[in-house]
């Protein structure tokens, strides 16, 4: 038992350092595994998870990044400048991506709101709930620049 | 578990890191585009470990395996992603059987093969025991 206890506190210990020294393994993962961890053990029911679970979590999340800025920038037409609406258009029009529909809400002008207020006096709510996102993130970039 | 709302955030840095090794060299990425694609990576993070978790506990499994990611991903219409992720984890198999093989070197299997020494020397005598 004390065997085996050892060997698994000299990994974790020795899993930083290589992360470190290897410099292929830093340069394919830059985001920190251990914010990833946290996000996940904030998903409701979840109870351990796996060492290379977190990896293949990790990493595709990457790709999942890669992929959504690619999207956006395929779908625009300057293809120089990446903005806040053209992830918002992807979003938009891959079906994979529904579930990012409430976090990226496409930006709309107040000329556009109106038409749609106008139109449809029930979309009324769903307007007001993308107006409060909007305003939530800005709140959480300006804590992120803290 | 989060303890504070900020810990649910990615560095909006990395994840710019990440987006520019696939975009255009001279491609500028606005600073809320920045923290939309920060987000959005956080948000990816929950939906595919909650699903992940629902796979897991259908089976009776409290401990997410790798597989329950791949398969999550799937069901989520990104199997795009999952044969690089495949790769990746054969790597990570391989390396971890490296470390493996590297930390226990020649005492272990000398201990191993003592053992073995041993254990047939007992069979031996039980048998010789017995038949006598």
């Amino acid at each position: 038992m004390s065997a085996m206890n050892s060997s698994s506190t000299s990994t974790d210990q020795n899993d930083p350092s290589k992360d470190k020294s290897k410099a292929p393994r830093s340069k394919d993962m830059h985001l920190p595994i251990s914010r990833v961890r946290t996000i996940m053990k904030s998903t409701p029911d979840i109870e351990n998870i796996g060492l290379p679970s977190l990896h293949v979590v990790t990493k595709a999340t990457e790709l999942f990044i890669q992929k959504l800025a690619m999207d956006a920038l395929k779908s625009q037409r300057h293809h120089r400048h990446l903005e806040y609406n053209d992830l918002a258009r992807a979003v938009e029009e891959n079906e994979n991506m529904y579930f990012l529909r409430e976090v990226l809400p496409k930006k709309i002008t107040m000329a556009e709101y109106y038409k749609l207020v106008g139109k449809e006096s029930s979309e009324d709510g769903e307007d007001n709930d993308n107006s409060s996102q909007t305003s939530h993130s800005s709140s959480s970039s300006v804590s992120s620049e803290n | 578990m989060a303890e504070r709302l900020e810990d649910l955030n990615l560095p909006v840095t990395a994840i710019t890191r990440i987006a520019k090794e696939v975009l255009p060299s001279n491609t500028i990425v606005s600073k809320e585009a920045k923290t939309a694609l920060a987000r959005a990576a956080s948000v990816f993070i929950l939906y595919v470990s909650n699903q992940a978790t629902t796979i897991a506990t259908s089976r009776n499994k409290k401990t997410i395996s790798a597989q329950d990611v791949l398969e999550a991903l799937s069901q989520v219409d990104f199997d795009c992603l999952i044969e690089p992720l495949q790769q990746l984890l054969e790597d990570f198999k391989s390396t971890k059987q490296q470390k493996k093989d590297t930390k226990k070197p020649t005492p272990n299997k000398n201990i191993d093969a003592t053992d073995d020494i041993i254990d047939l020397v007992d069979d031996d005598t039980d048998n010789d025991i017995i038949e006598l």
